[in-house]
């Protein structure tokens, strides 16, 4: 079962590479290096994708970290 | 145009602390932004028992809001352990300086980002990385989307500066890159040297070796 699910609202992303340089287990650059879920549904705007391993204070930080507030970890 | 930059910002971008390079540092990080090309050389020794940051310096190729949070953040992390040095982060470091126009924010993450990874460094040379990933070609060309290709200011990865990526299986694996540059181009070995040091000390790598072209 899933534990927690990521959203990014990828239309607003600067492409700092913060949250995926943090944490490459949830995130990751796709090829113009703007992020997206690992493994999640991704269209230009939204990127998102639910996990059940023990690294969700990992993907909180990379949400609170993000300087556009564009992440949000919701748990499940 | 005018960016509104802080007072402090404008101190340390003016006067920045702890600039250098020390010599035969325990952690290194040459970290590179495939956004804009900006690049900031950072390097830390580290007390073995303690874990402490004894000395740490930067070096950057970057603007104002770079050069400011590279010297700021160098100034909070020495004296700390590595891994409270760890939770540093860019918001920290826009705080301490009295707040970074949000344009700029990439250019302070790079900076936030060669700390962490000159402590990773630190960390994959002495074996203690917590959790450690399988070395893959997605970890690989992640890796190297920070070296930079100096003939365009972007990354090699983008660039496609690198021709091929061969991973050996095993537990102990080799890593062959190719790179699009003759071995006697100005820029082969830095190029050669930064793909090593972002490899090398990984966990299940043995060997990486660096192909150019005849």
């Amino acid at each position: 079962m899933p534990k927690y699910q990521i959203i990014i609202e990828r239309k607003e992303c600067i492409q700092c590479g913060n949250c995926y340089g943090l944490d490459p287990h949830h995130f990751e650059p796709d090829e113009d290096y703007t992020s997206v879920v690992v493994n999640g549904e991704t269209n230009s705007e939204i990127s998102k994708g639910a996990f059940d391993d023990d690294r969700i204070s990992l993907a909180k930080q990379a949400a609170e970290e993000c300087p556009v507030e564009i992440i949000s970890v919701k748990e499940l | 145009m005018r960016l509104p930059y802080s007072e402090k910002v404008l101190d340390h971008f003016k006067n920045p602390r702890n600039v250098g390079e020390l010599e035969d540092p325990d952690g290194k990080a040459v970290e590179g932004s495939p956004a804009c090309g900006d690049m900031v050389q950072l390097t830390i020794n580290v007390d073995e028992k303690t874990k402490k940051i004894t000395d740490i310096k930067f070096k950057s190729y970057g603007c104002a809001s770079n050069i400011a949070t590279g010297s700021i953040i160098t100034e909070i992390a020495k004296g700390r352990t590595i891994d409270e040095a760890k939770k540093i982060s860019w918001k920290t470091a826009s705080e301490e300086l009295g707040g970074l126009p949000a344009v700029k924010a990439h250019c302070s993450v790079l900076a936030v980002s060669s700390l962490r990874e000159a402590i990773r460094n630190y960390e994959e040379k002495h074996g203690i990385v917590k959790d450690p990933e399988p070395t893959s070609e997605k970890v690989v060309k992640r890796r190297l989307s920070h070296v930079m290709n100096p003939l365009t200011g972007l990354d090699v990865i983008r660039t496609n500066l690198i021709t091929d990526i061969k991973i050996t299986n095993g537990e102990k694996k080799t890593i062959e890159i190719s790179v699009d540059l003759t071995e006697d181009h100005q820029f082969a070995n830095n190029v050669k040297e930064e793909i090593k040091e972002k490899l090398e000390y990984r966990h299940d790598v043995e060997k990486v070796i660096v192909r150019f072209k005849e």
